[in-house]
């Protein structure tokens, strides 16, 4: 994709779900009251509003030179007062040497699965696994000490939060839920 | 006057209590610890801090995330000089000259100024809140709808023209914020708005799971995304301050006023910040400072003016918070919340219904300043010693602080759920360079703006102009437009500048 039309991408995607959201704003069922505004009327103003910046933002990036920046990209009072102290550099979000999308989506994969599962394993199992699987993808290698932080972190998360807190914390079905009760037995929580 | 101080008086005589002055040093150290780790911002430790505060009483829990607030725009100073590592965005200007005069060879000197700046930033505010706090409250008591809803226009164009990069990718996360905090069932008319039949949105959705979900996790999935790859540490662990004497610091007591000013009224204005405040008080130091000159060589001025300003700023952030209810940056936003989860809602009425609570905040507002400057003077050392914690370690507490926050809140694994949803928003907002202030200002304030506006529309028969004819919200407004209009000028300002540059060639 030419890097013009990748760099509008994202405000066509989001021109094309304010339009949808403003259909479905219109579309709310209600008996209007006299002289009230109706429960649409705001929602359908935030959206024309993105919707005008989006072809706003389209047309400049249409119009604008091959290979120029976008017309205000480079504005802003912080990055005015960085350039000015001649650290430009400093004060700009500058894109990192690496990327790892795979250890991103095993991530986003991992939490996905962990709420999912937190009420079946409870908290004291699914943490554990949770945050050794989250260290390992976040590319530390010392699994021993991985494991320790993991299991102790899980622990003392438990106690803190249940013993101290007084919070409810799932504790999971059988066979899991005899390893929550054991725990919450040892620690004094009831 | 009298009154005020014979209350201030009973404040400090609160903080006496056990639960309050231990909340107040667990802030301090936990403010200070976030904001030297480079994973963790300030927003996020307060944000993570927040579930501890459900089983305390009221006060202690404010005192706590007040204190973390005020001692996390020192800490990050600390590594910044140090190390060139910022702990804070509010502490890159603090790279320019704090660092140099230590690469000079002077980094207790370095450490010294920011310690003062600190402190006299501190108590300027604390000074400024208790002195302002009850005039404006009185102020309030006469705003109207329109009023409220000038104020919020006002915040709205703030942060998206005085936060940096595409102005464009700002008001899309402001109006994305905004349309967020309209999802549920409208209030007048009963009628579900974008809950597309799943029952979880019918009650709305909370703006804290959009700050945790954002900050918290968001920012953790961007850095997983970098393989947790913090930047080397350089530089040498000398830590050791010397305070500057007074005969320096009088020396420079321009640069220290202009930055409390500074401070001050960006924390007043809603949506502007301490980074904000940080660097306008650097840009209007070499601008207007006796040696501009020499500003990024590692002089006073230099470190002087970031650090005052933004230490201000959380002062001037309480003003509105306290007295109209408008939290106008992410950590009063949640400083907000554990107020109304305690079922106090701050406003103009605040000063009569809690009155104890409110000064024994303020009191610990001073007491926190202290305390703040004794930490960075005698605990520096072990403080930086937490840079050296593996950041897959300390981000996977992180994760879990944001999700049994979330869970505590309701006790429900669905609002898990929120958390994830916003993290992933989040992830891809910070990825395509849309800043999250905004979106996060936006779920905050936009019931504010939405009933304001409908109860002056109702009380105005629907009649838009009262919004510019009634004198207060005439004048917000033109301050909202001519802050809608300062990026315009900026661009004009730069073309004009390169085109005299290409002309001079």
């Amino acid at each position: 994709m030419p890097q013009r039309l990748r760099a509008l991408a994202p405000y066509v995607v989001v021109l094309a779900i304010a339009a949808y959201f403003y259909y479905v704003a219109s579309k709310f069922a209600f008996t209007p009251r006299g002289g009230r505004l109706g429960p649409d009327v705001w929602p359908r103003t935030i959206l024309v509003l993105t919707m005008i910046v989006c072809v706003l933002r389209i047309a400049a990036g249409l119009r604008a030179p091959r290979g120029d920046a976008p017309a205000d990209a480079d504005g802003g009072l912080i990055a005015d007062v960085a350039k000015d102290a001649g650290h430009a550099s400093d004060a700009a979000t500058e894109a990192p040497a690496e990327r790892y999308p795979a250890r991103l989506a095993i991530g986003i994969a991992l939490t996905v699965a962990y709420v999912a599962t937190l009420g079946v394993v409870g908290f004291a199992v699914g943490t554990f696994v949770y945050m050794l699987a989250m260290t390992v993808v976040g590319r530390y290698r010392r699994y021993g000490v991985a494991t320790i932080v993991s299991l102790t972190g899980a622990l003392v998360l438990m106690f803190v939060f249940m013993k101290v807190v007084y919070l409810s914390l799932p504790i999971g079905v059988a066979p899991f839920e005899s390893v929550s009760l054991a725990l919450m037995r040892l620690m004094g929580v009831r | 006057m009298l009154d005020v101080l014979h209350q201030l008086g009973g404040g400090f005589a609160g903080l006496l209590q056990v639960g309050n002055f231990v909340a107040l040093l667990v802030g301090l150290v936990v403010g200070m610890l976030v904001a030297v780790l480079p994973g963790l911002t300030l927003v996020m430790g307060v944000v993570l801090a927040l579930p501890f505060t459900y089983g305390m009483p009221i006060t202690p829990s404010i005192i706590l995330l007040t204190a973390m607030y005020i001692s996390g725009t020192y800490g990050g100073a600390i590594t910044s000089i140090l190390f060139r590592i910022p702990g804070e965005p509010m502490d890159v200007p603090l790279l320019w000259d704090g660092w140099s005069m230590a690469h000079n060879g002077e980094p207790a000197r370095a450490l010294g100024w920011t310690l003062l700046a600190a402190l006299t930033g501190g108590l300027i505010t604390a000074t400024v809140m208790v002195t302002l706090a009850v005039p404006f409250a009185k102020v309030a008591l006469t705003f109207d709808s329109p009023e409220y809803f000038a104020i919020v226009m006002f915040g709205f164009t703030s942060v998206v023209t005085l936060g940096g990069g595409s102005v464009a990718n700002a008001f899309i996360s402001l109006f994305f914020g905004m349309l967020i905090s309209t999802v549920g069932v409208d209030e007048i008319y009963g009628v579900d708005r974008f809950t597309f039949g799943i029952g979880m949105l019918r009650d709305g959705i909370g703006y804290l799971p959009v700050m945790v979900g954002a900050y918290g996790l968001g920012e953790v999935l961007v850095r997983l995304e970098q393989g947790f790859a913090s930047a080397p540490m350089t530089g040498t662990v000398r830590v050791k301050t010397r305070i500057p004497r007074l005969k320096e610091a009088w020396s420079i007591r321009g640069a220290f006023a202009r930055s409390s000013v500074i401070g001050v009224v960006c924390g007043i204005i809603p949506g502007a910040g301490a980074t904000i405040a940080s660097f306008i008080a650097y840009g209007v130091e070499g601008q207007y400072g006796k040696r501009r000159r020499e500003l990024g060589r590692g002089i006073p001025e230099g470190i002087v003016a970031p650090q005052v300003a933004s230490t201000a700023s959380v002062g001037g952030h309480m003003v509105p918070l306290l007295t109209l209810g408008i939290p106008g940056s992410g950590a009063t936003a949640v400083i907000l919340g554990a107020f109304l989860l305690h079922g106090v809602q701050p406003g103009p009425q605040i000063f009569d219904t809690q009155a104890a609570l409110v000064y024994q905040i303020f009191a610990s507002m001073f007491v926190a300043v202290f305390g703040m400057g004794l930490l960075g003077y005698f605990a520096i050392r072990p403080l930086v010693r937490v840079l050296y914690l593996p950041e897959a370690l300390v981000s996977v507490f992180v994760i879990m602080f944001c999700l049994i926050g979330a869970y505590s809140e309701h006790n429900n694994i669905t609002d898990l759920w929120m958390i994830v949803v916003f993290g992933v928003v989040g992830y891809l907002f910070e990825r395509y360079r849309f800043p999250i202030a905004p979106m996060v200002l936006g779920a905050i304030l936009g019931p504010v703006a939405e009933n304001a506006f409908l109860t002056s529309m109702i009380s105005y028969q629907n009649d838009w102009t009262i919004f510019f004819t009634r004198p207060v919200s005439g004048i917000v407004l033109v301050l909202a437009l001519v802050a809608l209009l300062f990026p315009l000028y900026g661009h004009w300002r730069r073309q004009r500048a390169a085109r005299l540059v290409a002309a001079a060639r």
